[in-house]
């Protein structure tokens, strides 16, 4: 299955999880949703993320200057963000239950169903 | 694939055509959404390790939708050919490079040319100006500028050039429209300019040498009236000087009715004019020449008016007298006649002769006193040595 597609979905999510754990700017932010094993999240979908989230005002941001670079502009989660980052949680584990539900019975169905126990 | 090719260059450029790539949307939006994109770009790049940045306007793309930015209206239906043509450069350029990046020869190449890029952009600067000098004021191109004016819009168009090339000063789009062109524009024009200014400035060192006054000179300097003495240092009227050619030897052209002569000693001018005495032409070479007082001859086209003025003048003599000759072989009748009538006028110039002696005796120390400050020697010596 293509995990981007997928991706798409969760994405709001999974930044506002990341920068609960600590602020961070825009590239910080992609390593640490790879690091975490989303290996096929791109870049841009990220930043954009970044922006639509900080316009709906579930994130705050700052400059930081760098030693011989360009600024920095962090982002950090803010009271509304906490919220959002809450109801979305909510959210995907009802999902995510419901979904491992489906296709675990339907796992189990097909499995029941088989008359050789081929597990492919 | 390391990230050696990567250069700050390569991320500029990409994070250039992505900006490009959303012209679609309003100044504000883009710089919220690409704000820190090159220090990201670079992390990115330094992080994977990888040169290929992929396409800028599926980036873009990515972004603008993720986002959640709409398409731009049909509203700004205006903005979009232009936004259009220029992402498509844009992303033309960017896979282009990325392209040439892959292989090190090409790579290296590149690299050598991006470094060169200044050199362009002064020329681009350069090559636009003349041309706009030569179409709107009919030139001359020149290599180096001719005066402070022509220096200093030079260098703004040299500095617009650079700052164009750096990306900066382009506050609207449709200002990369005008930078493309100008680069064509640069290109094509390029070759005749430089051809063209280096044959100007052969044009110019020769021309300076055709600058040193016509007819007469005498160090460079025109010479407008002669004074002639015989051999008892009277001075003569009316002498007609020829050339060894037997060409009337006379600093003006037939048609000319006065020159202006000015005089550097005593800051005065005055007009010379030629004989009307000689039949069928101007007696240019009819020595001394007459003088008026400036103004008075304006409007004089014929000779015959020049017969008749009543306000011209004989030339102030530069010396009433100057000394006489010796005589070489001493003839015994032809001296005592002589002598008589020498004698009261050489009984005043002894007195004289110490002054005047250096004019009669050589011209070239003679004049050197009045010739050494005139400015108009200092050009020759110059332009004699520049061809």
């Amino acid at each position: 299955m293509d995990t981007t597609q997928l991706l798409k979905g969760v994405l709001d999510v999974a930044v506002l999880a990341v920068i609960q754990e600590e602020d961070g700017y825009g590239y910080d932010i992609v390593r640490r949703l790879r690091q975490a094993g989303l290996d096929e999240v791109g870049d841009a979908s990220v930043y954009g993320t970044l922006r639509r989230l900080y316009s709906a005002g579930a994130l705050s941001s700052y400059v930081v200057p760098s030693d011989g670079g360009p600024h920095r502009k962090y982002y950090g989660i803010n009271t509304q963000g906490r919220t959002m980052l809450q109801d979305q949680r909510r959210s995907w584990a009802s999902f995510s239950s419901t979904m491992t539900a489906l296709l675990d019975t339907s796992e189990a169905t097909r499995a029941s169903t088989a008359t050789i126990g081929d597990r492919s | 694939m390391s990230a050696v090719y990567l250069t700050p260059t390569v991320i500029n450029e990409f994070a250039a055509a992505v900006r490009t790539a959303l012209a679609g949307l309003s100044p504000d939006e883009i710089d919220e959404l690409t704000d820190g994109l090159e220090a990201d770009l670079a992390e990115s790049a330094s992080d994977s390790g990888s040169i290929d940045l992929g396409d800028p306007v599926a980036y873009a793309e990515e972004l603008r939708t993720a986002a959640g930015l709409p398409l731009p209206a049909a509203g700004k239906r205006s903005v979009h050919p232009l936004s259009e043509t220029l992402a498509l450069a844009a992303s033309f350029r960017v896979r282009l490079l990325t392209s040439l990046r892959g292989n090190p020869i090409t790579a290296s190449i590149l690299e050598t040319a991006i470094a060169l890029r200044p050199v362009w952009w002064i020329a681009r600067g350069w090559a636009v100006y003349e041309l706009v000098y030569l179409v709107f004021f009919g030139g001359p191109v020149r290599l180096i500028p001719q005066s402070l004016t022509h220096l200093v819009i030079v260098l703004l168009f040299v500095a617009l050039s650079v700052q164009w090339g750096r990306g900066r000063w382009l506050p609207y789009q449709w200002l990369k429209l005008v930078r493309i062109a100008a680069s064509i524009v640069a290109v094509i024009a390029l070759p005749g300019v430089i051809s063209a200014a280096i044959g100007n400035s052969t044009v110019y060192y020769d021309s300076v040498g055709e600058a040193t006054p016509m007819g007469l000179t005498q160090d460079g300097r025109a010479v407008t009236n002669i004074f002639a003495y015989d051999a008892d240092g009277n001075p003569l009227t009316n002498v007609q000087l020829f050339d060894q050619d037997g060409t009337p030897l006379s600093g003006q052209t037939d048609d000319t009715m006065y020159v202006t002569q000015y005089d550097d000693s005593t800051g005065t001018e005055t007009v010379v004019v030629p004989s009307a005495s000689v039949p069928g032409r101007a007696g240019w070479n009819v020595y001394p020449l007459r003088v008026a007082p400036p103004g008075t001859l304006d409007g004089v086209t014929n000779l015959s008016a020049l017969a008749t003025n009543p306000l011209l003048t004989p030339a102030q003599l530069p010396f009433d007298h100057v000394q006489a000759l010796a005589p070489i072989t001493p003839s015994p009748t032809s001296t005592p006649s002589a002598q008589p009538s020498a004698t009261p006028g050489a009984t005043a110039p002894p007195t004289a002769l110490p002054t005047s002696t250096p004019a009669p005796v050589g011209p070239g120390t003679g004049t050197t006193p009045t010739a050494a400050p005139s400015p108009s020697i200092t050009p020759v010596p110059t332009t004699t040595k520049k061809p």
